[in-house]
């Protein structure tokens, strides 16, 4: 077996052990999911909450209810405000609304309580009176009416073709995948870099280093690890899936929609891959400072680096195409949120899609290998003075590993 | 046949230097001491053998091959700086140590509860590494050094930090492997811990070669100036003798010869002494500690002057 293979399915069961990581990965989300279940579910009875003020006084001096169309079992309907009002007083009913004679042009009505109205009540009266507002038209253009266009896109060739709450859900995918991302880097931040400087504080380096080199070291560690964020970004996108799934009307609205494979496709790919990228960078600076107090700062910038797309987004709306968010989708630092807002926004032509994750793919090896190096020439350089002589000459020599430079020498000693 | 040849080795730190051209072979099947006192170079010439760091000039040759991770897999290498995984069991520990040098699992896990097991560990091997003494946790390493079956050992500072039990474990240890025909080469500091294992040594000071050979011959050849005698008889009146003391653990006398006097010349004199009565003659081997005092410091062994400093025997 590929013995950066060991490293990571080493680095993948040990810190799956750990607690932080059980709880991070599966009590946490589980928790969240919870708590916003809850709070959903409490602003929902709120709002269904039509019966808790008892009866409902209604009086119509505009004549626009007159034909009661739909009326609800708790409304009265009173001829005067004064007798409403008397209602009122005697407690018979919670609250009443006026429909003022010049409501058809002001559209104001006013309503008496002695308690706040509920939003249920409120939106219950509202669809009673745009029922009879439309009664006069047939049911379809009532129907329409009430919703005039959904808008249906697609692109000239018809490659692309979404209708609008396709394309509300398309929006979301860039702005879930930044949250996404950054979580797993922030998270593998911590894995990585501290997995980094334990392995120097444990003082196995050098029992390491005589059983494997740096660069299968890194990239054992750079898999396991990233294996690990994998795990715990499946974790908490099946729990938040379980959680909006148990909600009868998103999951309606979700099996309706049409998603396109190839952008869910894509955004796995841009993830696993920018992933990489920042593990590489977080290793590369974990190697090269000595302590997680010097390392977290630099971290936390890298994220910030991630999601510049975002800030600028207003670039990528003006013109998806543009220079600057055509130059951020090709920069390995920024392509995988900026390619994101790209593909939902239009027409990426196909070539600076694949040469985006090519240089994606390209940056993780050669950042790797550089972090090899660094780690490398780090060694080389234990006990000595740094000076730009014993810099260079370690440079050179960290380089060519894991080739040696000492030629072989004449056979036999002295004994 | 040769497990390691080192030629012409030179290593600066900056303005010190730390190895200088310094050239030795380990025959294998051999047990190399490679001695002198704290600085003197030991760890970085272990260091360069095992590519860790690189010379500045001069070329190493371990197990007939310049290094590589193919001959890195046949070492077994006990760093100074001991250290493993504080959060791994001891057993999982080894484990992923020895796969790293190439194992199986199945063969990691086997063999490190056999070496745990030996090294008297065997009650602890599931706990934590962390909750291990100090020098139970030294004992898991050298287990772990010895894990892979390398033919080539490399220990620096093996006894450092063991008690005189475990120290004769690990001794003993050592011991077993030489008779499997493996070579060990330890570095130390602690050289009269060495004194009866090792076939030869190399003695460094300031990163230079001041001795080299056979641990044996090295002794005999700073021993021709002190003897061990006990007899009927006054012979710190001779004139060849210098000054005698009563050694407690030799129970004899310990007769210090003047300079320039051998133990062949003096045992011919003393034979023609006729009021002495000898009931034993023996050569006071010098320990290894004395034999580098007066090598390093010019002080001969038993605190004789001598201007006359020995080059070491190749």
């Amino acid at each position: 077996m590929k013995r950066y293979w060991i490293v990571a399915q080493h680095e993948f069961v040990t810190q799956l052990k750990r607690k932080s990581f059980l709880f991070m990965a599966f009590v946490f989300p589980i928790f969240i999911a919870g708590l916003s279940l809850f709070t959903g579910y409490l602003s929902a009875r709120q709002e269904e909450q039509t019966g808790s003020l008892g009866q409902i006084g209604i009086v119509d001096q505009s004549g626009v209810l007159a034909g009661e169309q739909d009326k609800p079992a708790e409304y009265i309907t009173f001829a005067d405000e004064e007798s409403a009002a008397s209602a009122l007083r005697d407690g018979r009913i919670g609250a009443y609304f006026v429909l003022p004679p010049d409501y058809p042009s002001t559209g104001v009505v006013n309503a008496y309580s002695h308690d706040v109205i509920p939003t249920g009540i409120e939106n219950q009266l509202q669809a009673y009176i745009e029922t009879n507002l439309l009664t006069h038209w047939p049911p379809a253009t009532a129907a329409r009416l009430r919703q005039p266009a959904e808008i249906s896109m697609g692109t000239l060739d018809g490659r692309i073709h979404v209708d609008e709450r396709t394309g509300i859900v398309m929006i979301l995918t860039p702005i879930v995948f930044a949250i996404l991302f950054i979580m797993s880097i922030s998270m593998t931040s911590s894995y990585m870099m501290q997995n980094i400087v334990e392995e120097k504080e444990t003082r196995m380096v050098e029992m390491i280093t005589t059983s494997i080199t740096p660069l299968e070291l890194l990239w054992g560690k750079l898999i396991g690890l990233s294996a690990l964020g994998v795990l715990q970004i499946l974790s908490w996108s099946l729990v938040g899936g379980v959680a909006l799934l148990i909600q009868q009307d998103i999951a309606v609205t979700l099996a309706n929609i049409n998603y396109p494979l190839w952008l869910l496709a894509l955004a796995i790919l841009y993830l696993l891959l920018g992933y990489l990228l920042y593990g590489s960078l977080l290793s590369g600076i974990g190697v090269s400072s000595s302590s997680m107090q010097e390392a977290q700062p630099i971290a936390g910038l890298f994220s910030l680096v991630a999601v510049i797309p975002l800030f600028v987004l207003m670039q990528f709306l003006e013109n998806p195409n543009g220079g600057w968010p055509v130059f951020l989708s090709l920069l390995p630092f920024t392509s995988s949120a900026a390619m994101m807002i790209r593909l939902v926004l239009g027409q990426v032509p196909l070539w600076q899609v694949y040469l985006s994750l090519g240089i994606l793919a390209a940056s993780v090896v050669l950042i790797v290998w550089l972090a090899a190096w660094v780690f490398r020439v780090g060694l080389l350089l234990t006990g000595q003075r740094l000076t730009p002589r014993t810099l260079f000459r370690a440079m050179r020599q960290g380089r060519d590993y894991p080739q040696m430079v000492v030629s072989p020498g004449r056979q036999g000693g002295q004994s | 046949m040769n497990s390691l040849v080192v030629n012409n080795v030179y290593k600066n730190f900056g303005a010190t230097q730390a190895v200088a051209d310094l050239s030795f072979s380990v025959t294998a099947g051999e047990i190399f001491a490679l001695l002198g006192p704290n600085g003197a170079g030991k760890t970085t010439m272990i260091r360069m053998v095992l590519d860790i760091l690189r010379p500045d000039e001069g070329t190493i040759q371990v197990l007939d091959s310049t290094i590589n991770q193919a001959v890195k897999d046949r070492i077994g290498y006990l760093p100074e700086e001991r250290g493993l995984y504080k959060n791994l069991t001891v057993l999982d520990c080894l484990s992923y140590l020895g796969q790293l040098k190439g194992m199986t699992m199945s063969d990691a896990r086997r063999r490190a509860a056999v070496l745990l097991q030996r090294v008297e560990l065997g009650d602890v091997m599931t706990k934590k590494v962390n909750q291990l003494s100090r020098g139970m946790q030294q004992k898991a390493q050298f287990a772990a050094t010895i894990l892979h079956d390398p033919e080539l050992i490399i220990i620096d500072e093996p006894f450092s930090g063991l008690d005189p039990v475990n120290t004769l474990l690990i001794k003993e240890m050592l011991l077993e492997m030489k008779q499997q025909g493996k070579t060990i080469i330890m570095s130390t500091h602690m050289m009269h811990q060495v004194e009866a294992m090792a076939d030869r040594l190399l003695m460094v000071n300031k990163g230079q070669k001041v001795l080299y050979g056979p641990v044996a011959n090295i002794r005999q050849q700073y021993a021709d100036h002190a003897l061990y005698i006990s007899g009927e008889g006054n012979w710190s009146a001779l004139p060849f003798v210098e000054r005698v003391t009563f050694d407690e653990t030799e129970h004899a006398d310990l007769v210090v010869l003047r300079q320039g006097m051998s133990s062949d010349e003096a045992f011919r004199l003393l034979a023609q002494q006729p009021n002495l009565h000898l009931n034993r003659f023996e050569v006071a081997l010098p320990s290894l500690d004395d034999i580098f005092i007066e090598v390093v410091e010019g002080k001969r062994p038993f605190n004789h002057k001598s201007a006359n400093g020995k080059a070491g025997v190749s």
